[in-house]
């Protein structure tokens, strides 16, 4: 009810507000007051108001003219002066006096500015056109020919160009939230939620911003954009970044959805816009165990750009792991490159001809002109134990089965391998194949112990003596052998349920289920059909399946294997066992869990590996002289000696999945450790300490794992390139201090790595397709111009306030009406 | 001075270029075209095969069909595809193929079909060398001792040259013939079982007195020059005794290269057979070059409904082609590098 015609200004004066109840203090300072009445009538409403006021007042003059002669003329009036005071003020009562104030409130959206953290904002760019070296030296305050020497990384320009000036500016167009981002985005200063929690913060601070790191392991700005965009109060969103894109997510529907939603996109540009020149060594591997005079392979992935068609020198280094200072260099090698960008696969093979732990390198000679000199050479060399002595390897096989064969042939070739075969079935009147020939199954503890590998195929238990199956599973506890079981359509069923032989199956990392309905199912059902062999991704990288240094391709290769007919109905993995490949049949399901077929596993202090199925002969004429089939025999091979190798004078290991990990993995290391009797360790943690190559040393702690005496665990993030050796030692404050120790190399993400360039055409279609603007570096005056000012102003009233409410009107009215009663009391009128 | 140098330098070239060359992968050489020509072979064979009866497991047709040779080829042929007896998608073809041989196995140690004309010291040795591909896979249990009988008779019956002929007898011999053996007996060797040094060593004796001066090798000791079957009969017999650096070798694969052209229609399935394998366990450019022609030249040869002609029956010739066009794939044991 307050119109035009109720609604009236009136400027309150303190002892106004005090007589009507209201305290200086409710009312804000910039408020402006307005006085009303709530019940005012409309239209007509005020002349039956006012007809009603009058008849009331001219009633009251009748009555007391009708008293005339009571009293005299004065006291009259004055009578009726009091009445018609009351009567006024009964009728300013029911027009509902108020007051009510007004204040102005100014809306301010939200601005996001976006800071690229990620590695290749590291980068010291070359700036191939004078332009963009002109536009880095403007804004660096180096001459061009520093800039293009020495210059400053693409983040010291984020740093120079966001100053406090810029920042001033675009805090008048809104509120800024300012965020990093790389893998992730985080939070810098928010002046949005210091003002919201902080009314006495004043408009005209400036946010001061910390410098931009830029170690980020990738460049999710799908993932930045995203979130800003989910803000419904953001108004505009200015991004500073090189224009990379890790993320899988296509950049150009959000340019679109933040056209829509009216919140322009104004990036910026940082780095040189034109592809590099440079050779990179982005990746290097090799088996962490090799033996003496045994050639192993050095395999890098070299990332060139811009170099397509040249040939370049590449060379392969070796140097103690004590002292990298005294690499030699052992091959030197003319590599032709492809004509387009890419990657060149560089193999190296080397013959160690000294035992103990060696670290080799692959250096790229520099290019004219190349952008980038330091990734020429990896920071974290590949660390390499060479053994003195070959690997005993005892081949065990039921019958002359085609796996045995193939194998056996392939490891009496193998030159780190001293071979020794059991062929259950061979005439009594043959010597036994191998590289060390053997009479009868080594059967005293000190026969057993003298070899480093059991391989199991398909054995026929009637064959085996009872004592010699619980030999070997202290050949695994005790000892730390590596034990291999190949399960076979012949024999797997009775050597797995057999009461003389059945102990074996406490050996291996599968749990079997009721094996006599299993095999008699097994035997009912055809074999005709071929099986693609069920890869587990997330198992590629596994050192028995490492074929390739990229998972991806390991991923695919394992997968165009030929597939299998037979396999042996397993259940599952037992707990903390690893499952490498499962069989893709859906039938085969048991408890939800597919059957698995190839499964790696730890007994006591030895590796063991179970194989579910036969036919990896099929796999010979894979690749290049049965490259595929051999890989994979041997890799499993070293896998099992490595359990045994790993041993520190039988003290125990440290080991992880893979040797070479990327910025940012989450690195889980297991330990295996006994204390001074050879028992396993009981502590429930244990100290440890990884040593970057360069650094401070980092605190490690290894747990015990629940239920596995002697197991421990720890993990750290890969933080910093290089090499990082990781250390327990055992018997501290003792005589006999023992190190256990484990080398790892990290090296930058690879694709952080891989298109370094600034992006600058994706940039500005990006910017085009939001509704914004693209910015070079030296450009970023525009910015807050650019960015639209959606400050609004709006009225808010608070709600009226009775002003006849209260004590001093009650007072009034009874002051009058006692003053009137008391008089006409004096003067005989009652 | 220089010219010493340049000499030294090419001479090195030469001596290494050899060792430079990466040999095509099975992938390579097997190309689609001839994937489907031994998918249509495969089936072909086994559509010919008995399936019930007295002979079940024999194949059918003319010729020496029916005989425990072809079926013994047969069974190879399919396991070059990675068959085993009850496994593989013609493992049934091939467990069929194994009870038929080893049905026909005397207690004499001589395979051969009772009643069968044309059976003879061929089909035993090709019979046998299936059984010892089969010993070790399938779960027939008295094969290991009927391979052995089939050992002790050949041990038996080797004549005094080291030979043997058509016939399970001691008599006079013929490399062709021998061969067979030599490859049967190889086999069993690799597969565990006992095979006398003096019998290996007369084998080794009998091929290479039958090397002709031409590289070559002769049918019969002492006849002179040599065909293409028998010569590439021969380098293999040598591969088989892990003879891999001899003057022989190099001059028998230079006959057969001379004389690819030259081979008999009429043993052209049986030359290129032991030819292919030379070539095979040669390995390097020799036999990237041997396979493509062969392979071209098969599968032209190759029949609408999947068959190879020959006059020895359509099975006979079938199988030996797809034996040689599988090779790359090295799953068979005794073809193995």
């Amino acid at each position: 009810m307050m119109d035009g015609f109720s609604q009236m200004t009136f400027p309150l004066a303190t002892w106004w507000g005090r007589l009507f109840g209201i305290r200086p203090e409710e009312i804000p300072e910039d408020a402006r007051l307005e006085f009303i009445f709530t019940n005012a009538p409309q239209s007509w409403g005020v002349f039956v108001l006012l007809a009603i006021v009058s008849g009331l007042v001219y009633t009251c003059l009748r009555m007391y003219r009708s008293e005339a002669g009571q009293t005299s003329l004065r006291i009259r009036n004055f009578l009726m002066a009091l009445r018609i005071a009351v009567l006024l003020l009964v009728a300013l009562v029911f027009l509902g006096p108020a007051i009510t104030f007004t204040r102005q409130l100014r809306i301010e959206p939200h601005i996001y500015l976006l800071r690229d953290a990620s590695g290749s904002m590291a980068i010291v760019d070359r700036f191939q056109e004078e332009a963009d070296a002109k536009r880095a030296a403007r804004v660096s305050g180096q001459s061009v020919s520093q800039v293009r020497s020495i210059g400053p990384r693409r983040s010291d320009l984020v740093d120079r160009v966001i100053n406090p000036e810029m920042v001033q500016e675009l805090q008048k167009k809104g509120k800024l939230r300012v965020y990093d981002f790389a893998d992730d985005l985080e939070l810098v200063n928010d002046r949005a939620q210091t003002d919201e929690d902080d009314d006495e913060v004043v408009e005209d601070t400036v946010l001061d911003l910390p410098p931009l790191i830029p170690e980020g392991p990738a460049t999710d700005l799908y993932l930045a954009l995203r979130k800003s965009l989910a803000d419904q109060s953001a108004s505009g969103i200015i991004a500073f970044t090189d224009g990379q894109n890790t993320s899988a997510a296509s950049l150009e529907p959000l340019a679109r959805d933040a056209k829509n939603k009216g919140v322009p996109l104004m990036l910026v540009g940082v780095g040189d816009p034109v592809p590099p020149r440079n050779l990179q060594v982005v990746d290097l591997q090799a088996d962490s165990q090799v033996w003496l005079n045994d050639p192993f392979e050095i395999r890098a992935l070299l990332r060139t750009q811009g170099v397509g068609g040249e040939t370049v020198s590449v060379d392969l280094l070796e140097s103690p792991l004590t002292d990298a200072s005294e690499a030699v260099v052992l091959e030197s090698r003319d590599v032709t490159l492809a004509d387009e960008d890419g990657s060149e696969r560089i193999l190296f093979s080397h013959k160690p001809t000294k035992p103990g732990k060696m670290s080799y390198n692959i250096r790229v000679k520099p290019v004219d002109n190349e952008s980038n000199l330091e990734d020429n050479q990896t920071a974290a060399p590949a660390v390499v134990n060479i053994l003195d002595e070959s690997a005993r390897v005892l081949l065990i096989a039921g019958r002359a089965m085609w796996e045995y064969r193939a194998l056996q042939t392939l490891l009496t070739r193998e030159k780190f391998i001293d071979l020794s075969c059991w062929l259950q079935t061979l005439d009594p009147q043959r010597v036994q194949p191998g590289n060390t020939t053997i009479r009868r199954l080594p059967s005293s503890k000190a026969e057993l112990f003298e070899y480093d590998v059991v391989l199991l195929l398909d054995p026929d238990p009637a064959r085996l003596d009872p004592e010699w199956v619980k030999l070997l599973k202290r050949f695994a506890r005790e000892h730390a052998g590596g034990i291999l079981y190949m399960a076979g359509p012949r024999f797997a069923g009775r050597f797995l349920s057999d009461p003389n032989t059945s102990i074996m199956k406490d050996i291996l990392p599968v749990r079997l289920g009721d094996i006599g309905s299993m095999e008699v199912s097994s035997l009912l059902s055809l074999h005709n059909q071929r099986w693609p062999l069920g890869v587990i991704r997330a198992s590629v990288d596994h050192p028995v399946m490492n074929y390739y240094q990229e998972t991806e391709t390991n991923y695919q290769r394992w997968k165009s294997l030929p597939g299998i007919y037979w396999s042996f109905p397993a259940v599952e993995a037992k707990p903390a066992a690893q499952v490498l490949v499962n069989h893709s049949n859906p039938n085969f399901y048991s408890l939800d869990v597919p059957r698995p077929l190839l499964i790696t596993g730890q007994y006591g202090s030895g590796r063991t590996v179970y194989v579910g199925f036969n036919g990896t002969w099929l796999w010979r004429g894979k690749g290049q002289d049965n490259e595929f089939y051999n890989r994979y025999w041997v890799q499993l091979v070293r896998y099992l000696v490595r359990g045994r190798a790993l041993e520190a004078e039988g003290r125990g290991y440290i080991e992880s999945e893979k040797d070479t990990w990327h910025i940012g993995d989450q690195i889980t290391l297991n330990a295996r450790l006994r204390d001074e009797h050879y028992d396993n360790l009981e502590a429930e943690q244990v100290a440890g300490v990884v040593q970057p190559d360069e650094g401070d040393p980092m605190p490690l702690t290894f747990h015990a794992i629940p239920g596995q005496s002697g197991e421990y665990q720890a993990g750290f993030l890969a933080r910093e390139v290089g090499l990082h050796r990781v250390k327990v030692e055992l018997g501290v404050g003792t005589e006999d201090v023992l190190s256990i120790e484990k080398e790892l190399s990290i090296i930058p993400p690879n694709l952080e790595t891989r298109a370094t360039w600034m992006k600058r055409q994706t940039l500005k279609n990006l910017a085009s397709l939001s509704g914004g603007q693209y910015f070079e570096i030296d450009e970023t005056k525009k910015l807050a111009d650019a960015v639209p000012n959606r400050v609004r102003t709006i009225e808010t009233q608070s709600p009226a306030r009775p002003v006849w409410d209260n004590a001093s009107l009650l007072m009034i009215l009874v002051i009058l009406l006692g003053l009137e009663w008391a008089l006409r009391k004096r003067f005989k009128l009652l | 001075m220089y010219r010493n140098k340049m000499f030294t330098a090419l001479i090195g070239s030469l001596v290494l270029l050899p060792s430079l060359y990466a040999e095509k992968t099975a992938e390579d050489l097997i190309t689609p075209k001839t994937r489907i020509a031994i998918e249509k072979g495969l089936k072909h064979l086994a559509s010919r095969q008995l399936s019930r009866g007295r002979d079940k497991g024999a194949f059918a047709g003319s010729g020496y069909a029916g005989s425990v040779g072809i079926a013994g080829l047969a069974g190879l042929a399919f396991m070059g595809d990675g068959n085993t007896p009850g496994i593989g998608r013609y493992g049934k073809h091939v467990e069929d193929a194994t009870g038929f041989i080893l049905r026909n196995t005397n207690t004499s140690g001589y395979i051969a079909k009772a009643g069968n004309e044309v059976g003879n010291m061929y089909c035993h040795g090709f019979a046998l060398l299936f059984l010892t591909q089969a010993a070790g896979m399938t779960l027939h249990k008295d094969i290991d001792e009927k391979v052995k009988t089939c050992i002790n008779m050949l041990v038996n019956t080797q004549n005094d040259a080291g030979g043997w002929r058509y016939r399970p007898a001691k008599s006079d011999a013929d490399l062709s013939v021998t061969v067979c053996q030599i490859m049967a007996l190889r086999a069993a060797r690799d597969a565990g079982f006992h095979v006398p040094d003096p019998t290996r060593n007369k084998c080794i004796e009998y091929v290479r007195n039958s090397n002709s001066k031409n590289g070559s090798f002769s049918y019969t000791l002492g006849r002179g020059g040599g065909s293409f079957p028998l010569t590439g009969a021969g380098v293999v017999s040598l591969y088989s005794a892990n003879i891999y650096d001899d003057p022989m070798i190099d001059k028998g694969l230079e006959f057969l290269k001379l004389n690819r052209t030259g081979a008999r229609s009429h043993y052209y399935y049986y030359g290129n057979y032991y030819a292919t394998q030379a070539f095979w366990h040669r390995g390097g450019k020799e036999w990237d070059e041997w396979y493509a022609h062969i392979r071209d030249t098969l599968i032209a040869k190759q029949g609408g409904d999947g068959s190879w002609g020959s006059s020895y029956g359509t099975e006979f010739a079938t199988s030996m082609a797809l034996i040689m066009l599988q090779i790359p794939q090295d799953h068979t044991p005794v073809f193995a590098r």
